[in-house]
C-alpha cells in the first residue's frame, strides 16, 4: 500500500513552485513562497520570497523581503529588504528598503530607495556602533 | 448513548486491544452499543441504522480508510462522531490529537466537539485529506471479476513500488492561476487538521517523478524507497486554496487512497458539509483553567 504523504508542516513555506512547473496567474502567499519553477503574472507575499537559481518570474512582484537567485522580467517592490544573489538578475524597476547585491548580481532598471526617517537613522546608528566596536 | 461501530477486520486482527478498549469503556461509563461492519455498504448501512435509532453520537474504530467510508456516509447526519484508531494507519486520529486506542476512550469521555468542513474529490468526501496516484482502475471495479480486480491491484502495486511515471497535469486553482506540470502523486489536505484555529482550507502538495528508482528490481526499489525521506523527495509544487479542477489528456484513472475515482478533470474542494468531531484539540478554541 502506498504511503500517505502528508503535506509539508513545520518550517516549510507556505507556497513552492518547485522546477519543472509553470504557474500562470496570480499567486498570492501570508506566508513564505519560493519559486524554482516559471511563473507567468502577478505575484503577492506577505512574508519572504525567494527565487531559486532555475526559478524564472515575468510580471510585478510584491514581497516584504526577497531573495533573488533567479531571473525576474517585471517590477519589483519589497517593503523591506531586496537581496540579489550573485546569479540573480532583475530586468525591471525596483523598490526596497533595504538593497544588497552580490557581486555579479543584475539589476536593469531603475532603483528606488523607500526608506523612513526613522529607519535611516536606525541603520546610521547600528553602523556607527559597529565602528566603535571596532 | 454512544454507538461504536468497528472494522470487523482490524477488530479480528487486534482484539486483545478491542477488549482493553471495551473495558476502559465501560470504566468511563460511556460503553453504549458495539457493532461491528465488513465492507463498503455494511458499513454505510450500519452507521444509518445506528442515526434511524436515535444515537447521536457515532464512534468509529478503525483507521483512515474506514473512517473515510463511514464520514461518507454520515455527512449529512446531524450526529456528533467519535474516532477510535485500530489498525495500521491512523493519520485522521493523530491529526485531532488521538495518539492511542486507550487515550480516545478519555477523550470520548470528555466530549470536546470541533466542527471540520469535509474535502470532496469528484463524487467521494475526505475527512482530513487523501492522496492521489494514476493507475489501473480494475482493483476496485466490482464489475471486472475476481480476477481481473487482482491482477489491477498486483498491478497498482508493481507500479508504486518501481519508478512511477509521470502523468503532466493543468490544475486550476481558485481562478487565480494554474500549475502544469509532471505529477506522480497529488497529497490534500485540510489545514484545519494542522492549525485549529484556522479555517478550513486544501493544502496541496504536488510530487514529480521519482528518476532515481531502479526500474529493474521491484523489490529494491521498494528498499530505496523506504530509505528516502517522502515528506521532501520529488516534491514539485506546495500551496493552498478552496478549490482546485485537475486536468490531463492522459487517460490513466484516478487512484484516490488506493481506490479507483474515475479519470479527469476532477474537482477538489472544500465541501459544504461540515462533520462534528469529538477531538483532543478543542481546548484550543477554549484555553482551561489550570
Amino acid at each position: 500500500m502506498l504511503r500517505r504523504r502528508e503535506p509539508r508542516k513545520t518550517g516549510a513555506p507556505e507556497t513552492f513552485i518547485g522546477p519543472g512547473v509553470k504557474a500562470i496567474g496570480t499567486l498570492r502567499s501570508e506566508g513564505d513562497m519560493v519559486i524554482e519553477g516559471e511563473v507567468s503574472g502577478e505575484v503577492f507575499v506577505s512574508g519572504q520570497l525567494v527565487i531559486g537559481r532555475h526559478g524564472a518570474v515575468k510580471g510585478p512582484i510584491h514581497a516584504t523581503d526577497i531573495i533573488v537567485a533567479g531571473t525576474i522580467t517585471g517590477d519589483l517592490e519589497a517593503t523591506h529588504s531586496l537581496h540579489i544573489l550573485s546569479t540573480g538578475a532583475i530586468n525591471g524597476d525596483t523598490s526596497c528598503s533595504l538593497l544588497t547585491v552580490d557581486t555579479g548580481g543584475v539589476i536593469a532598471g531603475s532603483v528606488k530607495m523607500v526608506r523612513t526617517t526613522e529607519e535611516f537613522a536606525a541603520t546610521d546608528d547600528a553602523v556607527l556602533r559597529t565602528e566603535e566596536e571596532y | 448513548m454512544y454507538f461504536y461501530l468497528a472494522d470487523a477486520s482490524a477488530t479480528e486482527k487486534n482484539r486483545r486491544t478491542v477488549d482493553k478498549i471495551k473495558s476502559r469503556l465501560s470504566e468511563l461509563a460511556i460503553a453504549g452499543e458495539w457493532s461491528e461492519a465488513f465492507g463498503v455498504g455494511d458499513v454505510g448501512r450500519a452507521a444509518l441504522t445506528a442515526v434511524e435509532q436515535g444515537f447521536t453520537t457515532i464512534v468509529l474504530v478503525g483507521g483512515d480508510s474506514f473512517i473515510n467510508e463511514t464520514v461518507n456516509t454520515l455527512a449529512k447526519e446531524n450526529v456528533a462522531i467519535g474516532i477510535i484508531p485500530l489498525g495500521r494507519t491512523n493519520t485522521i486520529a493523530a491529526s485531532i490529537g488521538i495518539t492511542s486506542s486507550l487515550d480516545a476512550c478519555d477523550i470520548l469521555a470528555a466530549r470536546r466537539l470541533s466542527s471540520y468542513s469535509l474535502i470532496a474529490a469528484g463524487q467521494r468526501f475526505f475527512l482530513s485529506g487523501f492522496t492521489l496516484t494514476f493507475g489501473d482502475d480494475t482493483a476496485q471495479d466490482d464489475a471486472a471479476g475476481p480476477a481481473r480486480q487482482l491482477l489491477g491491484r498486483f498491478g497498482n502495486k508493481l507500479r508504486q513500488a518501481g519508478p512511477r511515471k509521470a502523468v503532466v497535469c493543468r490544475l486550476k486553482i481558485d481562478d487565480t492561476f494554474s500549475l502544469q506540470a509532471p505529477l506522480t502523486q497529488m497529497s490534500v489536505w485540510n489545514r484545519k487538521f494542522d492549525l485549529p484555529l484556522s479555517d478550513n482550507r486544501l493544502v496541496v502538495s504536488l510530487y514529480g517523478s521519482d528518476t532515481t528508482i531502479d526500474e529493474a528490481s521491484p523489490l529494491l526499489s521498494t528498499l530505496r524507497r523506504a530509505a528516502i525521506a517522502e515528506d521532501t523527495k520529488g516534491l514539485a509544487a506546495h500551496f493552498s486554496g478552496e478549490r482546485l479542477i485537475l486536468e490531463s489528456d492522459d487517460t490513466q484513472p484516478l487512484i484516490l487512497d488506493g481506490r479507483a475515482a474515475g479519470k479527469a478533470p476532477m474537482v477538489v474542494r472544500i465541501a459544504d458539509r461540515r462533520v462534528r468531531l469529538i477531538t483532543q484539540r478543542a481546548h484550543l478554541h477554549a484555553p482551561q483553567p489550570r
